[in-house]
Parts: C-alpha cells; sequence; structure tokens
C-alpha cells in the first residue's frame, strides 16, 4: 500500500527498506509510542509491524529524503508480498478487523485511539494479520467516548462481512470497486423490506439509513466534541463499543462449511491414490533437491503442494478463484504453523492495480514478477487453455515473467475427462494439444530439466528450468 | 442491556421526515452517539448490573 492520505508522516520505499517519515509536530508523540512497553509488546508478539527509530531529531535523515528540522525518521520490518482485501476470504478480513479492534481497545488503558480502522491497515506475514500503519494510533482525548473511525470500521469490516455472507456477494466485487468499504445505504437497497428488520442489519444498515436524515439536520453540530464527567466512563463507553463490535464481526463473518465444485476436488477428482501419491512424490524431489525460498502455488485447491512446499521452508503464496477453498486452506496454514498465504486470484484475470494513479495497490503480477523462485501450476493447463482460451505460448511466457527459475507444471491432454468436462464435446478444437506440442511451447522459455508420466489418462509432470537465468 | 437498546431501535424505527440526499456515514455517527448515551448512563449502574448479572449467573 502506497501511503500518502495521513497528513503526519510519509513512507519511503528504499529497496528492501521501508522508512517512515513523521513530521517534527508529531515526531514527539511517535517517539513515546515507538519506545513504549505497549508497542514492545505488540510488536514482539507480531501483532504490529516491527519498527525501529534510525534518526530523530537534528540526527541524520537517510540520505535521499528531504528532511524537514525534527523530523522522526522509522524503519519499519517489510512484510513480504502484501496482500489486500479484494483478495482475501471472508476468514482473513475477519482476521484483520479482530486485529484492529484487539489493538484499539488495548490502546485504551494508553491513553490512545486509532484515528482510521480499515483493511489497508493490515497485511498477512504467511497466514497471520499484521497492523501495520503505525500512524493510526493518536493520543485520545481521555474524556471523548467517541470513536470517530466506527463508521469505516463498519463500511470496510462488519458490512462486507454481511453482505458476503447474506447475499453471498464475493469480498473482492466490494473491494475492487470501492475505496473505502461498502455504505449502509447501499446495502439497504439490496435487502428486502424484511431483512432490514433482521438483528444483523438493524444497527449497522437499517437506523444509520433512517437516521441519516436527522443526522443532516443536525449538520456540522454532530460532530464536535462530546465528553463524559470522567476519563473511566470514556473507557467504559469505547470499550463497550469495541466489544459490540467484535460480536458483530464475528457473527457475520462466521463461516459454515462452504461447498463448491472445488472443496471436495482433492477427494472426488479423477485421480486414484496412486497417481496422487506420484505426483506429490514428483513434487517433494523437486522440493528436496531445488530448495525454492519463495513459491507460487497458481490454482493450489485444497493446498496440498502448497504444504508440501512449506513444510520444506519455502514461503509460499498460494492462489485460486475459489475463496471457500482459500478460506480453508488459510484455517489450516494458521493452525498449522505453515508459511502460506492463501489469497483469492485468478490467474487468468489477476488482480489490478487499484487507487489513486493506478499506484496505491500494485497489481498481483507487479508484486508478483522475478518474486518466486519456483511456481506450481499443477492441474491447472485445461482451465487456462479451455475455461479461459489462453494460448499455451502465452501461459508459460508468463510463467517465466512471474518465476525466477523453476516452474512446476502438468500436462493434461485433451481426452482426460476433466478436460472434456471444461470442453464440453468441441473435442476436435484441442487436438493440436499434443504432448510433443506441449513440450515446443515450452522450450521457448523453459528447459525441460525431468519429466514423469503419472499414470493418469496421459497427464505429465514437468519440471521447467527458465532458459534466461535472472 | 439488551432492553434498552431493543428500546432505543423500537422508538427509532419510524423516522419523522425523509431526505432526497442524505450521508450514510452520519448517520452511523448518529446511531453511535445514541448508543454511546445509553452506555454512558449504564457506566453509573455499573456495579448495580454486575450484581445482577452476577446474581443471575449463580442461579443458572
Amino acid at each position: 500500500m502506497r501511503s500518502f492520505r495521513d497528513p503526519a508522516g510519509k513512507l519511503h520505499f528504499r529497496g528492501p527498506q521501508l522508512i517512515r517519515q513523521v513530521y517534527a509536530d508529531q515526531a514527539p508523540t511517535y517517539r513515546a509510542l515507538v519506545e513504549s512497553p505497549f508497542l514492545h509488546r505488540l510488536t514482539t508478539s507480531g501483532e504490529v509491524v516491527g519498527t525501529t527509530i534510525i534518526a530523530a531529531g537534528n540526527g541524520a535523515a537517510p540520505p535521499e529524503i528531504p528532511a524537514g528540522e525534527g523530523d522522526l525518521f522509522l524503519s519499519h520490518d517489510v512484510v513480504p508480498f502484501p496482500s489486500f482485501p479484494a483478495e482475501w476470504p471472508r476468514q482473513m478480513l475477519l482476521a484483520a478487523a479482530r486485529l484492529t479492534l484487539k489493538v484499539a481497545e488495548e490502546s485504551l488503558d494508553q491513553g490512545l485511539g486509532l484515528k482510521d480502522a480499515t483493511p489497508y491497515n493490515v497485511l498477512f506475514r504467511g497466514p497471520r494479520p499484521v497492523f501495520i500503519d503505525l500512524l493510526s494510533f493518536e493520543p485520545r482525548d481521555l474524556r471523548d467516548p467517541i470513536w470517530r473511525a466506527q463508521a469505516q470500521f463498519v463500511r470496510t469490516f462488519l458490512l462486507p462481512l454481511l453482505v458476503a455472507k447474506n447475499l453471498e456477494l464475493p469480498l473482492s466485487s466490494i473491494f475492487l470497486s470501492r475505496r473505502d468499504g461498502i455504505e449502509p445505504g447501499e446495502v439497504y437497497r439490496m435487502l428486502g423490506p424484511g431483512r432490514r428488520l433482521l438483528p444483523a442489519f438493524l444497527g449497522s444498515v437499517s437506523l444509520p439509513v433512517w437516521l441519516s436524515g436527522k443526522a443532516e439536520e443536525r449538520g456540522a453540530a454532530m460532530y464536535q466534541p462530546r465528553r463524559t464527567s470522567s476519563d473511566a466512563q470514556a473507557r467504559f463507553v469505547l470499550r463497550s463499543l469495541y466489544r459490540r463490535l467484535g460480536r458483530a464481526v464475528e457473527r457475520a463473518g462466521r463461516v459454515g462449511r462452504q461447498k463448491t465444485a472445488w472443496t471436495d476436488y482433492c477427494r472426488t477428482c479423477t485421480y486414484d491414490k496412486e497417481s496422487f501419491g506420484e505426483k506429490s512424490f514428483f513434487v517433494k524431489r523437486f522440493l528436496d533437491q531445488s530448495r525454492p525460498a519463495r513459491v507460487l502455488d497458481v490454482g493450489c485447491n485444497t493446498g496440498h503442494f502448497s504444504r508440501l512446499a512449506a513444510a520444506r521452508g519455502a514461503k509460499v503464496v498460494a492462489i485460486d478463484q475459489d475463496a471457500a477453498v482459500i478460506g480453508g486452506l488459510w484455517e489450516g496454514a494458521l493452525r498449522d504453523g505453515l508459511d502460506i498465504l492463501p489469497l483469492v486470484v485468478d490467474f487468468a484475470r489477476p488482480t489490478p492495480a487499484l487507487g489513486w494513479s493506478n499506484a496505491e495497490t500494485p497489481s498481483f503480477l507487479e508484486r508478483s514478477r522475478g518474486y518466486f523462485d519456483a511456481v506450481f501450476m499443477l492441474a491447472l493447463m485445461h482451465h487456462l487453455v479451455v475455461g479461459d482460451q489462453i494460448p499455451l505460448e502465452k501461459i508459460f511466457s508468463l510463467a517465466a515473467e512471474v518465476t525466477t527459475r523453476h516452474l512446476v507444471i502438468e500436462y493434461v491432454a485433451p481426452d482426460d475427462p476433466q478436460f472434456r468436462r471444461l470442453s464440453r464435446g468441441r473435442d476436435d478444437l484441442y487436438r493440436y494439444l499434443t504432448p510433443e506440442f506441449f513440450e515446443q511451447a515450452a522450450r521457448k522459455q523453459f528447459r525441460i530439466v525431468s519429466k514423469a508420466e503419472t499414470g493418469n489418462a496421459g497427464r505429465v509432470l514437468y519440471l521447467l528450468e527458465r532458459l534466461h537465468a535472472r | 442491556m439488551k432492553l434498552i437498546l431493543t428500546l432505543a431501535y423500537l422508538c427509532l424505527l419510524f423516522p419523522a421526515t425523509a431526505h432526497a440526499y442524505s450521508d450514510p456515514g452520519s448517520g452511523l455517527m448518529l446511531w453511535q452517539l445514541a448508543v454511546s448515551f445509553v452506555i454512558g448512563v449504564m457506566f453509573y449502574f455499573r456495579k448495580f448490573l454486575g450484581m445482577f448479572t452476577r446474581f443471575f449467573k449463580k442461579d443458572q
């Protein structure tokens, strides 16, 4: 996230280093925060991004950065492979909401609050959420019982979760087309008259919509500071608000067992146990020999191969277009402590660059190019070739942009039952897709290191290496 | 607390006026003000409420 909205400071990306400049007038506040035991505890637990002071006051500012008198410079630990809410399953948005509320509640006793509450303040390190926006912390008026970021929290966490659960609208459709979540008015129009009265929608959608007329009458007077008679009373009101929001997101984010075409794939697909074992053996042997550090598993499904890679020490980004399987993989990775970042991304239509100048959240491919040293494309070829009508050559050239070295890809023959299910009787169109044609297309970008037949309807596994290693 | 909030909901169920333009964010703010007011009042009865809930929990 290329942040520039906060007037208190600025982020500088210097190669692998991430430097935060805090302007002089706010510098003492954030210096005290970074040095506090409170922040130390949250950074040690990994819930807030690791931060150190590199220069303060008249200390030497990093070169090339124009510094004002008294600016504070902080260095943040870099979270590898940033991801954005449009790419998260519901479980991950819920985890980000929980973390935001936890940080807000724990700030209360420190005399701090969060000035904003958006999923863009959270990134995922593997499956674990990390709060990254240090400047979101602000000293609060100790007697102010109002959390001004509450509306943003509702728009960007609670309502997307509610809509995803009750109206089955994918989160990507909310976050790709809207910068700051979904408004209660928009949700209100999607609901029928009966649903508007349901407890889940009453407090977060219907009442705010009905009240907006009254709120307009009050105008700016509504935003005048309000003060309670004691600090403890303000804390009591805020704590109660955070907990109520917490219960609301838990209810909205609760995911029952979702069943889609893919959740049972591993059990129902055409692979019998023996040939699936051979496929696993091929992948394991590659992992043991080459020890890739960063793996992209495209079309990961339940994440069997991502798990194999993560168990051998790789940092894995696992993508699939099915939010239900990605949600399940995230839960599993978190439970088993595996370094897997599962994302809802369709490789044929990857997440675009978004925001001001298209530069606030970089596209999925911009983040991926040259980042991975191995890419898996297992049981994927037929989806791209038939489902998305992508020529084989283009698949190889994009794979060569993403991986710096290896590609593990599975050839699926046109007479494979899964292939035929997708081609729906248009078999003649794909007759040209012989193993020879596949290898010829691969050789334009890659060298064939090894191949193995899986004993499954003519499927062949290939280990390829880029011709021009980066 | 649920009862108080339900009563508050009911009071607000029927808006007196409707406006062509409205800012839904301001509605969320006004709702937060209303709930905060109720919770703020409950602050003074928190000890009493605590005893009340403990009494019922013990009863169960």
